[in-house]
């Protein structure tokens, strides 16, 4: 669907991105990872053809954005970081006139007009002008103009910006849904929203790749350690030595209490301990009040990526 | 294409920009008119428009001052190139809207060589081949405004650059004639003008080799034929802002003169300066 090939976007001196390269399939939803300044909105502004890279190629569902720029924009919905907005327009005459500029057939135009206002709840303020609206408002409406005439691909940059928790709720819902027959590529901070809409997720840092891969295999690749968190009704000295017992981890005390212990126990993903551990203190009748595997955070995930990047430059 | 055209005309009219700028110019025109044809009894709406002239000094940059720099400023310059619509398309459906906006008075102004008619016998070539000309001055002025929008995110610039530039295109011809025609007078002229487009040059292209470049060639150029046969400098420079005149193309329509030359002369201009705003808009793409 989405082909990126070699991009390179330099102003002045600096490289906004640098050599980038990847692809996203139909009924994928892709996320954007990077910190302020990474080259994320320069990508997505290349990929949507606002902005032209330096050398490189993208392709839109086999249409080259500048070779063939009005073929592959027909399947292109966007929206930037600052919503395109018309602040004179209402919301109704902004929507139809882009409907209207993206050439939506006349049978078409009626039923999308108000598909896209259901989708994004904007039946309310229709006839407002968009410059009385509010900032979670002007979003919908900006999200409600990229997805007009059901684009294959739709790109977001920073679409959950300004939106209050009820809307979060919906937007995710609607994007996750929008991903399961088109391609969605979401750009944005809020690594929480990411790993809970995106099927997969690329981190770039100074407009470099990091990687690319599924938020479940990016905790693993970090540093191919896993946590388990436990907590043990036994003395803490008790409990350390009986993990002693099983190879390849490496445990720490947390927290003693008088008669329980918190302890955090990291291993490599080769061999799986939980089992061992479990039936060791089993055997010993000593009762776990908590056994969980925590998943590094896409934070910690990203920091941790980021940082190993920074590492192989020096 | 169409769907721009609409929004574009509309948003003259959404708020009181369009209402004023077309009553303004119909009232002062109207005033021109009653002062020169109705109240003498002279027949020539020619004269009247020749009078009217002035009026694109304030029409033009407040009719193109928001076309491209409002866009830059709203960031909207990225919807419009996300839409499957080419940048030509673009520019020239901003262009014909804002001519559509000029249409409005001078069809109004049309109406009153008929009701002169009423009162007189009224010459109709002349008279309607004058507001034609009129209407091509005022766009070709337009395309200029246009450009100089393009330039600008900041709308008060872009009307005060606009000014200034008409205002230049509105005296330069009376300002030269008030230069000295010998060929030193004109040699002098035409460098400092050479100047001027070097430094232009170089504001666009960035490049101090290629600006200072050609205006030395331009220098050279002068100082042989000023050398060679200095007799067909002397006065050219007055004859080259005369020709260049934009407002002294008008005039001769006011004479009574269907200049075809001048129709192709304003048509070019107009063309010449979107297909130059088409750069500078796709120029943003790439730098």
């Amino acid at each position: 669907m989405v082909e990126v090939k070699n991009i390179n976007k330099k102003y002045a001196d600096n490289y906004a991105v640098k050599d980038l390269s990847f692809s996203v399939e139909k009924g994928c939803v892709y996320g954007f990872l990077g910190a302020n300044g990474a080259g994320k909105t320069t990508t997505l502004n290349i990929i949507t053809g606002c902005l032209g890279p330096d050398s490189g190629e993208v392709k839109i569902c086999g249409k080259d954005i500048f070779e063939n720029a009005l073929e592959a924009k027909k399947h292109v919905g966007y929206l930037p970081e600052q919503p395109p907005l018309y602040p004179d327009m209402t919301v109704l005459e902004y929507l139809s006139f882009v409907a209207k500029a993206k050439a939506i057939k006349k049978d078409a135009f009626d039923p999308q007009l108000r598909s896209v206002i259901e989708k994004t709840s904007l039946k309310q303020v229709l006839h407002r002008l968009i410059k009385n609206l509010s900032k979670g408002f002007k979003q919908r409406v900006g999200l409600a103009a990229a997805l007009l005439g059901e684009p294959d691909v739709l790109i977001l940059d920073e679409p959950t910006v300004g939106l209050d928790p009820a809307q979060l709720i919906e937007i995710r819902e609607l994007l996750k849904d929008y991903g399961k027959n088109h391609t969605v590529i979401i750009s944005s901070h809020i690594l929480s929203e990411i790993a809970l809409i995106c099927d997969r997720v690329l981190i770039i840092s100074k407009g470099r790749f990091v990687v690319e891969d599924t938020p479940a295999a990016l905790s693993e690749k970090a540093s191919g350690k896993s946590i388990i968190k436990l907590c043990a009704k036994c003395p803490s000295d008790l409990a350390l030595q009986l993990l002693k017992a099983v190879d390849g981890i490496n445990a720490s005390l947390v927290r003693n209490e008088e008669d329980s212990a918190e302890l955090e126990i990291s291993y490599s993903r080769r061999k799986d301990p939980r089992e061992e551990i479990f039936f060791l203190f089993a055997d010993k009748r000593i009762a776990l009040t908590h056994f969980e595997q925590k998943q590094r955070s896409l934070e910690q995930v990203f920091l941790e990526l980021t940082d190993q990047q920074k590492e192989k430059k020096h | 294409m169409k769907a721009i055209f609409q929004r574009e005309f509309t948003s003259f009219f959404k708020n009181t920009t369009g209402y004023i700028l077309c009553s303004v110019f119909i009232l002062i025109s109207g005033i021109f008119v009653c002062s020169i044809n109705f109240s003498r009894a002279y027949a020539g709406f020619e004269y009247s428009l020749y009078n009217a002239c002035f009026l694109y000094l304030l029409f033009i940059p407040i009719l193109t001052m928001r076309s491209f720099a409002e866009e830059k400023k709203q960031k909207t310059d990225q919807l419009l190139l996300s839409l499957p619509i080419s940048g030509p398309r673009i520019v020239m459906a901003k262009y014909f809207s804002m001519a559509a906006v000029l249409a409005i008075p001078t069809l109004i102004l049309a109406l009153i060589p008929l009701i002169m008619s009423f009162y007189g016998t009224v010459n109709f070539v002349s008279a309607y081949s004058s507001l034609f000309a009129f209407y091509l001055l005022g766009c070709a002025l337009t395309a200029v405004g246009m450009l100089i929008s393009s330039l600008t995110e900041n709308q008060i610039i872009s009307a005060i650059l606009t000014f200034f530039v008409t205002l230049i295109a509105y005296f330069m011809s009376s300002v030269s004639a008030m230069l000295p025609a010998s060929s030193e007078g004109s040699v002098i002229a035409f460098i400092a003008l050479a100047l001027i487009l070097a430094g232009i040059m170089y504001y666009f292209t960035k490049s101090i080799g290629l600006s200072v470049g050609v205006w030395l060639l331009a220098v050279l150029l002068l100082v042989s034929v000023y050398f060679i046969s200095p007799k067909l400098l002397e006065g050219s420079f007055q004859q080259a802002m005369s020709t260049l005149s934009v407002f002294d193309c008008f005039y001769g329509f006011v004479n009574g003169v269907f200049d075809l030359k001048g129709v192709i002369y304003y048509l070019s201009l107009s063309a010449l300066f979107c297909y130059y705003t088409v750069v500078i808009f796709e120029k943003r793409r790439w730098s």
